[in-house]
């Protein structure tokens, strides 16, 4: 298979207080003709660094990619003209209608006259905005918007597309829609996808192939089955036990007398809210499960992590323990290898952090 | 190319499908003149700006000097309101004749009118000087006084016993007063011409008395040796009498295209409106080049950005839109004033004279120079926040200087000015006069010398 995408070498370097501060450090990569490459990475991992000189946003310090054999250095205008960019932010004009957007940008690309006015037709018809085209974009929802977002970056039928956390921000029927859209932008126009986002089960069901960076580096490679077997086959138990105090010879005895159990540890969660308005569910932000079950005016969370092979099959035992303990066991997560495990394995700390 | 015309079209799209834009861009400055032009110039006296040569000789009549050329010049100097030595006045009235009818003669002058003219008379020595003058519109016509005027007028010459008998001897060489004025101030020439017959209609009008009296003592020799006799001042009714010849005005108009001319409130409405327009003009050009900084904000930018197209298409397609933003209002402006202005007059009035093609080259100069501000002061400002500061201060400072709220500064500091310069070239041809070229040199120069470092710094700041 032929590489659409090939990154060598690729470093960027800001000066910031007279120091030398380096975002990204020489990074190589491939990305595939035809497959959905999602890019994994926290805040400042030099995640849109290197996607913003893939796309010819910004100078690389050293090195170079190339897009459909067009290097974004020495032939930027060729590599832009196979690329899409559908940002994470509504980048469109408000003012102007769903159809103008799609003509101005068309335009932008060189595509004019009836072969534009055919091409806005279709994008509309794709994104199902066909009745609502000529309406200003800014009477539009947010789901709207973002489809309008997203029929701009396809106008000039890239080879390649780079979506940007499209479904940052809206309802859950849209985001579905966002997702059916990239899998059809591969399989039905044979387009390859370079996504990024924080989601990992977005990136996990979507991902033909995932790259995680982090400080300016790709520290793994692969499909989502070649990376989670990097962090072994352990499932990750996550026993909710409230404000219950836990003696240390609890998570002993789960090590020792269940089978298959690797290690077992005690974590305090601190439980933040994720909107001010949400009485639950309630994000953990400190222990690596993502998920508890919070009681009204509790901001703190008890929790045991245990980490066994055949998890499901070991959790009668653990639950039996805690009870012998006196322990009362609140919730119960089962936890299988991802992406968020294999980020924690690799970095040891969370996606999220 | 095709891509930067199109970022300027979708500029002008965007600003003039915004409401409040237009009120601020077009509304306001239309309102602001209409006002200006309404408190200075509605309603308000004409003003025709006179000039005269007056080369008259004076002559001697029963031992006195008489210049019937100075006697003009105050007449005309007296309806322009200003404090004339009364005695010329009533001297010139004991002068005309207490037997003609002053009935029938204030029926040939435009006596109703005068209280409503505004008559600024400007005296030159050399004709050419007040021709040219005249042709580039700074006055509407010039009256040319010959210089054997008071001799040809001087009823001593009339009365000398040779000239009795041989009556109009004199007119082999007629006192003609010469009008030379400009097309483009018909109106104001017009009146000119009828004040001046209505002068030397009453001079006539003595003269035909005169001629009668001679007749009837050519007749009654008796009567002739009896006066021979008598004193001089006697004859004192009769020092209205004047050559025929005078009745010869010459009306010499410049082969220019016609055009109305300007009431005070049209005049104040092009100088003013001009003066607004830029100004309010300059405020657009520095809100559309910040535009640029909008779209970093929107995203729009980064996606142009991402786009097959040079950078440089970005920042020159939005100064192609705003020099034709500024173009468009400029224009828009004008339509508009001419729309007040003959309103206010009740009929339709072409205040910007018709002289199209200077018209045009001018209000592109005004609009390169209006952007090279707006871009210059983009460029010098940090970001959109500082120029938003930057920007009124800056062009309410060029407005003060270049005379739009109606201050008249020392012409060598308004020079400093666009508007100065813009609002000149405007005023010039709502006059009739093309002698353009400098004002159109001097804001292209202006513009491009602005527009460089403007778009220089811009660039700069916009990492383009």
């Amino acid at each position: 298979m032929t590489n659409m995408v090939e990154v060598r070498g690729l470093a960027k370097t800001y000066k910031s207080n007279g120091k030398e501060i380096q975002a990204v450090k020489g990074i190589d990569l491939d990305i595939r003709q035809g497959e959905i490459f999602s890019l994994l990475g926290p805040n400042g991992a030099g995640k849109t660094t290197t996607i913003s000189m893939i796309s010819g946003l910004i100078a690389p310090s050293k090195g170079d990619a190339t897009i459909g054999g067009h290097s974004i250095t020495h032939k930027p205008l060729d590599a832009k003209r196979l690329l899409g960019v559908i940002p994470q932010e509504i980048a469109l004009y408000l003012h102007l209608s769903a159809r103008q957007n799609l003509e101005f940008f068309g335009k932008m690309y060189g595509i004019r006259g009836k072969e534009l006015s055919t091409r806005v037709d279709e994008v509309l018809e794709f994104i199902d905005l066909k009745d609502r085209q000529n309406d200003k974009v800014d009477s539009f929802s947010g789901g709207m918007k973002r489809r309008v977002n997203i029929g701009v970056g396809l106008l000039h039928r890239p080879q390649l597309v780079y979506m940007d956390e499209p479904t940052v921000g809206i309802d859950p029927q849209n985001r579905r829609r966002i997702l059916d859209t990239v899998f059809r932008l591969r399989d039905e126009y044979g387009m390859t996808v370079l996504y990024t986002t924080h989601l990992m089960e977005e990136a996990q069901e979507l991902s033909d192939r995932v790259g995680i960076i982090d400080h300016g580096e790709i520290i793994a490679l692969g499909t989502v089955g070649e990376l989670t077997e990097q962090v072994g086959e352990e499932d990750r138990l996550i026993f909710s036990i409230g404000t219950q105090t836990l003696q240390e010879s609890v998570l002993r005895r789960i090590e020792n007398e269940v089978d298959g159990v690797g290690s077992a540890r005690y974590d305090i969660a601190e439980l933040v809210k994720e909107s001010p308005e949400a009485d639950e569910p309630v994000i953990d932000k400190r222990s690596t499960s993502s998920v508890a079950v919070v009681r009204a005016g509790q901001t703190r969370e008890g929790l045991i992590t245990v980490m066994a092979k055949r998890g499901r099959k070991a959790l009668p035992d653990i639950i039996r323990i805690a009870n012998e303990s006196g322990v009362d066991i609140l919730s119960v997560e089962v936890r299988e290898p991802d992406l968020e495990a294999v980020f924690l394995h690799l970095t040891g700390r969370a996606l999220r952090d | 190319m095709y891509q930067i015309l199109t970022i300027a079209r979708r500029d002008l799209y965007t600003t003039f499908t915004d409401r409040n834009l237009i009120l601020i861009m077009i509304a306001t400055p239309l309102l602001l003149s209409t006002i200006i032009g309404l408190a200075f110039g509605g309603g308000g006296a004409r003003q025709i700006n006179l000039a005269i040569v007056n080369h008259d000789q004076p002559t001697e009549l029963g031992g006195e000097e008489f210049n019937y050329g100075d006697q003009l010049v105050t007449v005309f100097r007296s309806i322009g309101g200003e404090d004339v030595d009364i005695a010329v006045n009533d001297e010139f009235q004991d002068n005309t004749c207490p037997l003609s009818n002053d009935e029938q003669s204030a029926g040939n002058t435009p006596q109703g009118a005068l209280f409503d003219l505004d008559m600024r008379v400007t005296e030159y020595d050399s004709v050419d000087l007040a021709r040219e003058a005249v042709e580039k519109g700074e006055h509407a016509a010039v009256l040319i006084i010959p210089e054997n005027f008071s001799q040809m007028m001087s009823a001593g010459q009339a009365f000398s016993l040779d000239n009795i008998l041989g009556v109009g001897s004199s007119s082999d060489e007629p006192a003609e007063l010469e009008l030379y004025a400009n097309s483009g101030s018909t109106i104001s020439a017009g009146i000119v011409k009828s004040i001046l017959e209505g002068v030397t209609n009453r001079m006539s009008a003595g003269n035909i008395v005169i001629q009668s009296t001679i007749e009837n003592l050519i007749a009654n020799p008796q009567l002739l040796r009896e006066m021979q006799g008598a004193d001089i001042d006697e004859f004192s009714a009769f020092a209205c009498a004047f050559d025929g010849t005078i009745t010869s005005i010459h009306l010499d108009n410049q082969p220019l295209d016609t055009v109305q001319e300007a009431s005070a409130f049209v005049q104040i409405v092009v100088s003013i409106g001009s003066a607004q327009a830029a100004f309010f003009a300059m405020f657009t050009a520095v809100q559309s080049i910040l535009y640029i900084y909008e779209e970093k904000k929107q995203g729009t930018f980064d996606r142009l950005t991402v786009a097959p197209i040079p950078r440089w298409y970005l920042l020159a397609g939005n100064l192609v839109g705003t020099i034709a933003t500024v173009i468009f209002q400029l224009l828009l402006l004008m339509v508009g004033l001419t729309a007040v202005a003959s309103l206010v007059e009740g009929e339709l009035v072409i205040i910007w004279g018709t002289n199209f093609l200077h018209l045009i080259l001018v209000v592109i100069a005004l609009s390169l120079s209006v952007s090279g501000v707006g871009i210059f002061i983009a460029g010098i400002a940090k970001d959109s926040q500082q120029a938003q500061i930057v920007s009124p201060i800056v062009n309410i400072l060029v407005a003060f200087l270049g005379g739009a709220f109606g201050i008249q500064l020392p012409q060598s500091l308004r020079q400093f000015s666009l508007i100065y310069w813009g609002s000149e070239a405007f005023d010039k041809l709502a006059r009739g006069n093309t002698y353009v070229g400098i004002n159109i040199i001097v804001l292209m120069l202006l513009g491009v010398v602005l527009f460089s470092i403007g778009t220089w710094l811009f660039s700069r700041r916009i990492e383009i």
